[in-house]
């Protein structure tokens, strides 16, 4: 009797203390991501393959819904690389009413760690292109 | 209890409904010296045919008799874009048709044959318009006739 109450203590024992040991990791591992890493999602809601139509009024193309948040705040900017014709320029991307920097200098700054709205893309062209295709690449810094 | 599992197996749900409406994601860890997403977009021009003519199109044009030509007026036809067109002149009345035989619409210095295409390649076709018939002047009675003029944009 004596000997199977050490048996079982010994047992609980070790198991409390491999339970310990895997808590104590866990918890580093949450709070390492959550205290010293900065992530950044992004979230779009629209089909980046079809063929947008330009707006020839106005010179601009609303693309969709997109969503971008961090745990962090955040800046960023935006570098257009139009692909296949050299007449048109893009003269801005905005995201609902924010215009997003199109200058590595000088970032946009988001304070509340989110931005949220319609992405809409704005050209300069004098004559109407034929199909053409364009590299939005976004770059996100730490703040 | 029930309720409360049911609150958060419809949060689950929407949540994930919602995930699932999104068309991409990224997921990224922000690198000091920045972390790049880049996407390629194909945009587009929608293509548009603007027409103008300087001739009234009700009063009766005049058959040259030596080459059964009829010069209709001045015409522009442009586009935001290149462009081709084809041209058909209909002989609407049936004793006339086999008479007044349509051969070819000439803009400027350009010729369509009737049923052809052509290619406008700087995106603006203008000039006099001429239409040329083959006409049995022998047999053709009739002063006047009514003549349909049909022009087919397309895509380059």
């Amino acid at each position: 009797m004596k000997k199977l109450r050490i048996l079982l203590k010994i047992h609980n024992h070790v198991s409390i203390f491999g339970f310990g040991r895997i808590l104590v990791f866990l918890f580093a591992l949450i709070f390492s991501s959550l205290a010293l890493s900065q992530t950044i999602n992004i979230e779009w809601y629209y089909d980046e393959g079809t063929t947008f139509i330009i707006d020839e009024i106005y010179q601009r193309v609303s693309i969709g819904t997109i969503y971008i948040y961090s745990n962090v705040k955040f800046k960023f900017y935006v570098i257009p690389k139009v692909l296949d014709v050299q007449s048109v320029t893009v003269t801005g991307v905005r995201i609902k009413n924010q215009f997003i920097s199109m200058n590595p200098s000088s970032p946009t700054i988001v304070t509340n760690k989110w931005v949220y709205g319609t992405m809409v893309i704005y050209f300069s062209y004098i004559e109407p292109p034929e199909d053409f295709k364009v590299e939005f690449t976004f770059v996100f810094l730490p703040l | 209890m029930e309720q409360k599992l049911f609150k958060v197996f419809v949060l689950i749900t929407t949540l994930i409904a919602l995930k699932s409406f999104a068309s991409g994601t990224f997921y990224a860890l922000i690198e000091p010296g920045g972390t790049t997403w880049s996407q390629i977009f194909t945009f587009t021009v929608k293509q548009t045919v603007k027409v103008e003519w300087q001739y009234d199109e009700t009063q009766p044009i005049a058959v040259d008799r030596g080459d059964s030509e009829s010069v209709v007026g001045f015409i522009r036809i442009y586009s935001n874009k290149q462009f081709k067109i084809s041209a058909n002149v209909y002989v609407a009345e049936t004793s006339i048709q086999p008479l007044v035989v349509p051969k070819q619409v000439k803009i400027g210095s350009e010729t369509i044959g009737i049923g052809e295409v052509l290619m406008v390649t700087p995106k603006n076709l203008q000039g006099n318009l001429v239409i040329v018939f083959e006409i049995d002047w022998e047999n053709l009675q009739a002063e006047e006739f009514p003549v349909v003029l049909e022009f087919t944009f397309y895509p380059f």
